[in-house]
């Protein structure tokens, strides 16, 4: 994250519209993941827990849960793999071209690092540790969503509608125009 | 890519080759996608407003294809059930990461191409509200109207914009005239993918020639057990399937248990007389409308005002006696369906209503219809959730439906014999439908040597006679249900007409009460013959 040759600061205004745009709907997906597990289970540790490992003993379930096959479980991590990944990628590239202190692009992309590949492997952790792995696969969870919050305000601070465009930056080496 | 397209003078039109090339699958690939969801959404709702409305809201599925429907009959046409907050996010949560990432990366080729900088902003503008419309929307149709499929579909001509420009303007600008056989090239790896898409739209989405898959499950319920059986193409698709039964079953029974004082007929019952109304949802209204009008169908055979005698009997909690007659009198005086009344929302597509009972001791019991209600909903549920076979069995009423677990035609279901729990007297073979039996041996008890069971003849206060079983194979369960009672009480002779006259697609077997000998062919009454095969043993 030395060196870079572009700085959030400096977009125009079609790259800021791409970047802004792109922040809002991964936060609006972060929020939406958890609304879902809250809706499919209840957002908390029994609920994650229960998502895939069933909840068929419960008699007062209010929604009848069955235990995942491994295949399931499998095509969930697959699914996150990209799904994860993806996201984080683009997040950390802005991050790494945004203005804040360095320790703290640093700090919140190894957040987001860890947290995805937590995230990735929270289904297989549940299905085969046990229900004790719904705590840390929340943790997870949330804390991606809120690291994925915390890096769009440093981003959006360089690329919101206060900054103005500066200037093309130049080719290493290229003769200033 | 980020840092290239910030170079003074970096262009996709003079990139080298294998950036074009890495570029150029790329945007196919996109284009592909699109394609594919484009062709996704055009089976589900048939690119139309209503269909995306339905799709959502409840209705018919809009695309014939999509249900395996006779266009020319509608006869297996899908019905669609209003989509719960999971379902919507279901989708909306891989959307807004998805659709926003994939305009993301296609505006990033755009930043890198001859355009005039506002219209790169206002293709990226256009391209999220398109995504913002297009997640929105079906919230907004579910909850605030079916005029929002108009939006959604806006906002889809908008997605639809944005991504014309954002695939064909670098494609455009990468191989434009002058190296004419690679556009051709491009272009016609875009008609392949489009092709290809369409192909894969039109592929049998059954699974058929897959082994299926069967799952069972059973869960007290209604004061009986249900047993369930869901055949899918995979283990997944049966479980949900199963779990949509269940839940429908439950919410029936949370609407119209007389046992749980919460539930809408409870609510009706215990308001009897004060002349306040009760609200009913739509099952429950659809439930009271379906026995008002059997009950004039029949007669008065069937009257789902009848439960203040069935208590008089004893039958509720299983501890039968013979009321005396001034009882019997003074329930009879309180029990008719003429008496209960009913309105109705003035918007009828609502579904709601209400009603009210005006005499104090009048009940509404949905004992002998609630049950058939409710498997035609587990069934739908089933069929909704992707299962393409599935039977539910509550308490020995079994609806069925699609493909059996055999993979044959027809599910085979026994009917019992009414005097040898063991023994069968037959079975019924059904491809579709539902087969509900009313037994003298369900709930009785014998006074004085004569047997007296739990289903009584609404016109006179007593239980009815001459019948020991009566089964019912029809087109749905709610009928089956109404219409097994309602013949155990009128016999086969007035039980011709009304199945002639009100259920020319139902079949009824009627067994006579043997008393203590036991059931021989000639007890045995079979009429219709319509909807099942009917094999008896002998």
């Amino acid at each position: 994250m030395r060196g870079s040759l572009l700085t959030l600061h400096r977009l125009p205004t079609g790259y800021r519209v791409l970047y802004a745009g792109i922040l809002a709907f991964f936060l609006a997906g972060y929020g939406a993941g958890l609304v879902q597990q809250h809706l499919r289970a209840g957002l908390s540790p029994a609920g994650v827990a229960a998502w895939y490992l069933g909840n068929e003993d419960d008699p007062d379930a209010e929604r009848l849960l069955f235990e995942k096959e491994g295949h399931e479980v499998l095509d969930a991590v697959w699914k996150r793999s990209l799904a994860d990944v993806i996201p984080a990628i683009v997040l950390i590239a802005l991050l790494a071209r945004a203005s804040a202190p360095r320790g703290v692009r640093w700090g919140l992309a190894g957040a987001i690092v860890g947290l995805a590949i937590a995230d990735t492997v929270a289904p297989a952790a549940v299905l085969w540790s046990g229900p004790a792995m719904g705590a840390p696969a929340l943790l997870a969870q949330v804390g991606l969503a809120a690291a994925a919050l915390a890096a769009a305000v440093v981003c959006w601070r360089d690329i919101g509608p206060g900054r103005g465009a500066g200037p093309r930056v130049r080719r290493p080496g290229e003769e200033p125009a | 890519m980020t840092q290239l397209m910030t170079y003074r003078g970096f262009a996709l039109a003079t990139a080298p080759a294998s950036i074009k090339a890495l570029v150029t699958a790329f945007v196919v690939m996109a284009a592909l996608g699109v394609t594919v969801g484009f062709v996704n959404y055009q089976v589900r709702t048939g690119l139309t407003a209503e269909g995306s409305a339905a799709w959502y809201r409840s209705g018919v599925a809009a695309n014939p294809e999509a249900a395996d429907t006779d266009p020319a009959t509608q006869e297996g046409a899908m019905p669609l059930y209003a989509k719960t907050p999971l379902e919507i996010l279901d989708s909306t949560h891989p959307h807004l990461f998805n659709q926003a990432f994939l305009f993301f990366v296609l505006g990033h080729l755009l930043a890198l191409c001859s355009m005039k900088a506002r219209w790169k902003t206002a293709t990226y503008l256009a391209g999220y509200a398109g995504v913002a419309i297009d997640v929105a929307s079906p919230w907004l149709i579910r909850y605030a109207g079916a005029g929002f499929a108009w939006l959604q579909m806006a906002g889809h001509l908008a997605m639809a914009g944005a991504f014309l420009v954002l695939i064909v303007v670098p494609l455009w600008s990468m191989w434009r005239p002058g190296r004419r056989a690679a556009a051709t090239a491009a272009v016609a790896a875009l008609l392949f993918g489009a092709g290809c898409a369409a192909g894969g739209a039109g592929a049998d989405r059954t699974g058929a020639g897959a082994p299926l898959v069967r799952v069972d499950r059973a869960w007290p319920v209604m004061g009986t057990m249900l047993q369930a059986t869901a055949v899918a193409a995979d283990s997944a698709t049966a479980r949900e399937a199963l779990a949509a039964a269940r839940a429908e079953v439950f919410r029936v029974d949370s609407l119209m248990s007389t046992y749980k004082p919460g539930s809408e007929v409870s609510r009706v019952n215990a308001a009897a007389g004060t002349g306040e109304w009760t609200e009913l949802s739509p099952g429950t209204l659809e439930v009271l409308d379906a026995a008002l009008a059997w009950n004039a169908a029949t007669g008065r055979a069937f009257d789902p005002t009848v439960g203040p005698l069935v208590d008089a009997w004893g039958f509720h909690r299983r501890e039968g006696r013979v009321p005396p007659e001034s009882t019997i009198d003074s329930l009879l005086a309180i029990t008719g369906c003429r008496r209960v009344e009913v309105e109705r929302a003035r918007a009828p597509y609502l579904g709601r209503g209400r009603a009210r009972l005006p005499v104090k001791g009048m009940a509404l019991d949905f004992g002998a219809i609630a049950k058939g209600y409710a498997l035609d909903r587990a069934l739908a549920a089933m069929r909704a959730a992707g299962a393409a076979g599935g039977m539910a069995d509550l308490g020995g009423h079994v609806s069925v439906w699609g493909t059996p677990p055999d993979g044959g035609v027809g599910w085979p279901i026994g009917i019992r014999d009414p005097r040898d729990p063991e023994a069968l007297l037959g079975t019924v073979t059904v491809e579709s439908g539902s087969v509900a039996t009313s037994g003298d041996y369900e709930r009785f008890f014998v006074h004085d040597g004569v047997r007296y069971s739990h289903v009584l003849d609404p016109r006179t206060g007593w239980p009815a006679r001459g019948t020991a079983q009566t089964t019912v194979i029809a087109p749905n369960g709610t009928d089956a249900d109404a219409l097994s009672t309602a013949l155990f009480v009128l016999g086969p002779e007035k039980g011709r007409e009304i199945l002639a006259r009100h259920a020319p697609e139902a079949t009824a077997v009627w067994v006579a009460d043997p008393g203590e000998r036991p059931v021989e062919p000639g007890d045995v009454v079979v009429a219709g013959a319509r909807t099942g095969r009917v094999d008896l043993s002998w």
